[in-house]
This record gives structure tokens, C-alpha cells and sequence, in this order.
């Protein structure tokens, strides 16, 4: 009769668990969902400031670009002055640095960080949180006024740039306002905020997101986003050309 | 007698133990000490603002706030040099040097823009200027684009050395990677389709009276591009290269393989006499990988190889006119090795390490036919924009006459000097 009665326990404690990871699993598919507008593009331009302990305050502009019905994405580097014109431009799953002094396109990695700062490359393109993670654990949570649930992360495969994260994912819209971020030895490396979104038809856009670099104390990224626009583009945008063409 | 709780109950325990630790996960430290603010979920509504419509941001990107805009950059620099080599007395060297560049940019409108960028230098005896690239960018029907004048080709994928890229008049230099290149008179057309990009290159040669016509496409392949190139020289020679790049977890790697036939190149015979080799076809290989970990936001550590199998062996080399001096440097080899070279590449550069504002790197070229070496070590220290310091130790290891140590073996310190280095 005990052994019995473990056995259910568990079975149920297990089952509740897999019902969580189910629905979380479904909740990250909403948030892809919202979060990618397939049926035209989009365009914004950034601000991105950079607060280092070592480096000071950086500021760049940056011209963004995405595709994401052929997960293409294009940015470009307005200021500085001394790094303008440099870019990235994501085809096919790949991922080219494009250098206007050598006119040179590199292959580089969605892994790495964005020019120096606490953005990562893959912050920028299409949402692939279900196809990138399989829940572990969902928990309901408050984060400020808003009504979230909680999600633990495991990665699919080594091609995303953090093995695990928690991410909060508000109620209504689906959308993920915070992200912890941690490296293979379960050390916390990043906390991300999304505090605030735009929307075009039934997709929503973050318009400010904030990197905070848990390993070195006292650095920050924050990114805002400005003039987002959802009319279609020239299919030559997301292409070298465009990127030779538009540099000096 | 134990009484056991009941399945309801102890299924009503577990939901309860879940909710109150969830709860409890997700509020502990929502707003800690964590950076941004406490309240930033607290006050403004998630979603607002518009999503407009009627802007294109690319095209006004073709364009620019104004049709005509100036840039560039300059700096000064000084240096002292010496250099240690035994029985060798050479005096101490200062110099100094203002360099810089200009650009002007006119984009009268989205399908045209014309770039002119212009190089200049000026020491204590002389003051100089250079045409590096001046073209016309124009487009037919935004599909398929041109570019037309003096440009800077990109044909292979090597970053030391780049034997499939035959069309560049300035060619890279394996002991200074990134520097400039100045541009190649030539129109280009380029046509991309879908994922791929085809290349087609007319570069006309003054004195032979005659044209170069090139050829090329470029391709993804699961994430790899591979290009397929075919070069008619003026002078006939012909160049089939084929270039790849390969993106892993390690790193990029590279790859490019020339095979040309009618291209200079001289032999050497077991009597220490010379032969040309123009009509044989000739095979020239190159792999190699680049690889960088970030630390953090600015600290980052690079590793560039770069291995270079050279069946054109020698156009112009020293040894051409005096083979005994060669057959003495490779007197271990055999004869098909004197018809070609063996080169490697490896840098290794640490930059702002700790959050430092210092770079560290090491450079070493070696010939692997006739073992000379360079090792080019530096540390550099830019505590501002503006200023920037560097110490160099260059140490040549090899025979007189060899690739890497052409004036046998001796050690080269540099310290610099560097003011005013910025964009405008």
C-alpha cells in the first residue's frame, strides 16, 4: 500500500510537472508567435547606449532591418562616425560582419556580442524561443503589476548563445518582459528586461530592452527602439549589394 | 499502526508546495538590487505607441540627409626604431609621419551615388596623395547592380594570404593583414538571386591593349559558402579558384584552391640553372580558420592560422638570379619543393584584457621550404580616442635571402607614438 501510494504521488507530482512543460511549451510558441510578423517587414532605428565600468558611456544608432518570413535580418551602423557603415546582415543562417574600410563580408557567429556590448547577435533576429527551448518548469509570478509565468528553459541544441534561461512571459499579450540567462555551469551571465512593446496587426515589436551583465558589476546596455515601421522592403535590402551600396 | 495520508491529500499538498515556491521563486529578487530600476514593470502600459507604414528607412538609407557628404580620418605618428643584429651596426631611426584619408559621398538620388576616397601622407621629405578608390554605384531596375571605376575587389577569402584573388592589383600583405588595399580600375556587375550572388569583373590593361574578364558565383550551402570563380587574364593567362567559407563551433574556417595556367613562374634546375614555367598548370591551396571568445562586453581573445601551399613558386624572388645562394638555403630538399613555397600564418591577439585599455598581440609568418620566421610581437596601450601608444619587438629568424629574414637574422624594436587618430 505505501509503495503504491509513492508511486502515485509521484506519478502525479510528475504529471503535473509535464503538464507545466507542456503548456510552457505552448507559451513559448505564443510568444514566437507574437513576436514575428510574417507577412510584411519591418524597419526601426536603434539607439543603443553602452554604460562600462572600463569603457565609460558609448552611444551608437544603428539601422535595423527583418525579414521574418525568411528569418533575414540587416543592421547598420549609423554613429559613430568611425563605425558607420558596418553591419550585419543574417542570410540563410548565416551570419556576415561586413567591414566598409576593407570591403570586407566575414562570417561571424549569432553567439557573439553586438560590437562591444552586453547585446548579443541573436537578440536581434525572429523569435525562436520553441524551436531554440523546451520548458522544464512553469510557475505563475508577478513581475510588477503584470501577471506572468515564470518558465526554466533548457536549450534544444549548443546553436543558442545560453544553455538555460528563466524567462517571465506575461499573461495577455504573450510577451517576455524578463530573461535570466545562464552559462553551462549554471552561473547567471546576463539578466534582460523588455519593458515595453509596440504592436502592428496581431505582432508586437519591444521598443526598449535593457542587458545587464551579471559578470562584470556595473555594466549595461540599453536599447531603444525609434521610428519602427512595418512597410514591405525591396527584396535587394537583405542582400551585399544593398550593404555595399548604402556604405561609404 | 502508521496512517498514511491519503492520495487527494497528498496531491492537494503537492500543488500547494508548487504554488507557494513558485510564488516565492519569482518574486525573490524580481526587484532586488538588480539593475534597471525597481519599478520598471510598475508604471507605463506594456504596449504602446504606432507602427507606421509610409517610411522606408532603406531607401531613405541610399540616400542620406544630405546628397553630398564629406568624411574621413587623420593622425600623426611618430617612432623610434632599433634594430639588434650581430655583426651588424645599425643606427637609431626616428620618424614621424601625418597620414590620414578623405571621402566625399554625393548620392544625388536613390539609384545613384558616386564615392571618391582619397589617401594622403606627409613626412619630413615628402608629402603624397593616392587615389584609393574613386566609382559610380548605379542599378538596373534594383536587381541587378553596378559598380564602375577604381574599387576594392573582394574575390577571395584568405586574411594572410589569398592566392585565388589574381584580379587586385594591391594584394595583401600576410604582415599586415588589414591593411587598406588600394582599388583595381574595373566595372563590376553583380547579380544577387535568392541566396546566391554572381559576379561578372571587366578590368582593362593598358598596355596589353587587351581586357580581363572574370567570372564568379557564390553560394550557401547548410550555412557554408563556396564560390566558383573563372578569370581570362589579358595576358591569357587562366585562372579556374574555387573559395570557401565554413563557419563551426570552433570557428570560421577558410579555404581557397587556384589552378592557373600561363602565369609567371620560374623553376630551378639540379645545375642551378633557372627555366620558366609559364606553360604548366599550376596548383595553389590555402586553408586556414579564425576563432574569438568574448569576455564580457570588451575583452576578447582571436586566433587566426592560416596555412599556404604556393605552386607558383617564384616570379621576382631574390634567389631567381642567384640559385646557388637558394640551392644552399634548401639544401635538404628535394627538386619539386624548389618549384614551390610552403608559407603559415598564426595571430593571436588579446584585446582589453580585464577591461583594460591594451591590446596584446603575436604574429608569426614561417616559411616552411626554407625555414625562416618573423615573430611580430606588440602591445598597445590607447587610454583614449585620441592617443595611442605602442611597443613592437619584430624577431627574424633565418638565413640571408630567405623569405622571412631577408637580411638574416636580427631583432627590431618600435616604439610609438600615435595622436589625434579619429573619424570625421
Amino acid at each position: 500500500m505505501k509503495m503504491i501510494t509513492s508511486v502515485l504521488a509521484t506519478t502525479l507530482l510528475l504529471s503535473g510537472t509535464l503538464a507545466a512543460a507542456d503548456s510552457g511549451n505552448e507559451v513559448l510558441a505564443a510568444v514566437d508567435k507574437n513576436t514575428n510578423l510574417l507577412d510584411s517587414d519591418i524597419s526601426m532605428i536603434a539607439t543603443m547606449i553602452t554604460e562600462s565600468e572600463a569603457d565609460g558611456v558609448e552611444k551608437n544608432i544603428v539601422r535595423m532591418f527583418r525579414r521574418d518570413r525568411d528569418d533575414k535580418f540587416l543592421i547598420l551602423f549609423q554613429e559613430p562616425e568611425n563605425i558607420r557603415g558596418q553591419g550585419y546582415l543574417q542570410v540563410d543562417e548565416t551570419l556576415y560582419f561586413y567591414d566598409p574600410e576593407s570591403r570586407k563580408f566575414t562570417h561571424t557567429s549569432i553567439k557573439d556580442s553586438f560590437k562591444d556590448s552586453d547585446a548579443n547577435n541573436s537578440d536581434f533576429g525572429s523569435s525562436t524561443w520553441a524551436a531554440d527551448y523546451r520548458v522544464t518548469s512553469s510557475e505563475p509570478a508577478t513581475l510588477g503589476k503584470f501577471s506572468t509565468h515564470m518558465l526554466t528553459l533548457e536549450a534544444t541544441s549548443d546553436e543558442v548563445t545560453y544553455p538555460s534561461m528563466t524567462i517571465w512571459v506575461n499573461d495577455s499579450p504573450q510577451l517576455v518582459l524578463k530573461a535570466e540567462s545562464f552559462s553551462l555551469s549554471e552561473r547567471l551571465m546576463r539578466t534582460s528586461y523588455y519593458p515595453s512593446y509596440t504592436q502592428t496587426g496581431n505582432a508586437f515589436f519591444a521598443t526598449k530592452m535593457i542587458f545587464v551583465d551579471e559578470v562584470v558589476s556595473g555594466d549595461k546596455t540599453t536599447l531603444t527602439f525609434d521610428q519602427v515601421n512595418a512597410g514591405d522592403l525591396e527584396d535587394s535590402v537583405f542582400t551585399k549589394a544593398y550593404v555595399e551600396r548604402v556604405n561609404k | 499502526m502508521h496512517s498514511y495520508p491519503t492520495v487527494p491529500t497528498l496531491s492537494v499538498l503537492a500543488l500547494a508546495i508548487s504554488l507557494v515556491t513558485g510564488q516565492a521563486l519569482a518574486n525573490d529578487d524580481v526587484f532586488g538590487s538588480a539593475e534597471p530600476s525597481d519599478d520598471l514593470f510598475g508604471g507605463a502600459a506594456l504596449v504602446s505607441g504606432t507602427v507606421s507604414t509610409d517610411l522606408n528607412l532603406a531607401e531613405d538609407m541610399l540616400t542620406g540627409a544630405d546628397p553630398l557628404n564629406w568624411s574621413g580620418d587623420f593622425q600623426w605618428e611618430t617612432a623610434t626604431v632599433m634594430i639588434d643584429q650581430q655583426d651588424v651596426s645599425h643606427a637609431r631611426q626616428v620618424t614621424s609621419q601625418l597620414s590620414g584619408n578623405l571621402k566625399l559621398d554625393a548620392r544625388p538620388d536613390v539609384n545613384y551615388r558616386v564615392l571618391v576616397n582619397l589617401d594622403y601622407s606627409a613626412d619630413q621629405e615628402d608629402t603624397s596623395g593616392s587615389l584609393r578608390e574613386a566609382f559610380a554605384d548605379f542599378d538596373l531596375d534594383n536587381k541587378i547592380f553596378v559598380r564602375a571605376g577604381q574599387q576594392t575587389l573582394q574575390w577571395g577569402v584568405g586574411y594572410f594570404f589569398s592566392p585565388a584573388d589574381s584580379l587586385s592589383q594591391d594584394k595583401i600583405a600576410a604582415n599586415d593583414p588589414d591593411q587598406d588595399l588600394v582599388g583595381t580600375l574595373a566595372a563590376k556587375v553583380h547579380k544577387p538571386v535568392d541566396t546566391a550572388n554572381y559576379y561578372g569583373y571587366l578590368i582593362p590593361d593598358d598596355q596589353a591593349n587587351r581586357y580581363t574578364v572574370a567570372l564568379k558565383g557564390e553560394w550557401l550551402l547548410s550555412g557554408q559558402e563556396w564560390g566558383l570563380g573563372a578569370i581570362k587574364h589579358a595576358n591569357d593567362e587562366v585562372n579556374l579558384v574555387v573559395t570557401g567559407s565554413i563557419p563551426t563551433k570552433i570557428g570560421d574556417f577558410f579555404t581557397e584552391y587556384s589552378a592557373s595556367l600561363g602565369e609567371t613562374s620560374v623553376g630551378i634546375n639540379a645545375d642551378n640553372t633557372t627555366f620558366d614555367r609559364s606553360d604548366e598548370l599550376q596548383h595553389q591551396f590555402t586553408a586556414g580558420v579564425r576563432a574569438s571568445q568574448d569576455f564580457g562586453a570588451s575583452s576578447s581573445l582571436s586566433l587566426t592560422g592560416q596555412y599556404y601551399y604556393n605552386g607558383l613558386g617564384y616570379t621576382e624572388a631574390t634567389w631567381s638570379s642567384l640559385p646557388a645562394t637558394w640551392q644552399t638555403l634548401t639544401q635538404d630538399s628535394e627538386l619539386p619543393d624548389q618549384l614551390s613555397q610552403q608559407l603559415a600564418a598564426v595571430m593571436i591577439r588579446l584585446d582589453e584584457p580585464l577591461g583594460r585599455p591594451l591590446a596584446v598581440s603575436v604574429l608569426t609568418l614561417a616559411s616552411l621550404t626554407d625555414g625562416s620566421t618573423m615573430v611580430d610581437s606588440s602591445l598597445t596601450l590607447t587610454p583614449n580616442d585620441y592617443v595611442s601608444t605602442a611597443l613592437t619587438v619584430t624577431s627574424m629568424f633565418g638565413q640571408a635571402g630567405s623569405e622571412y629574414a631577408g637580411q638574416g637574422e636580427l631583432k627590431r624594436y618600435e616604439v610609438s607614438l600615435t595622436l589625434g587618430g579619429q573619424s570625421f
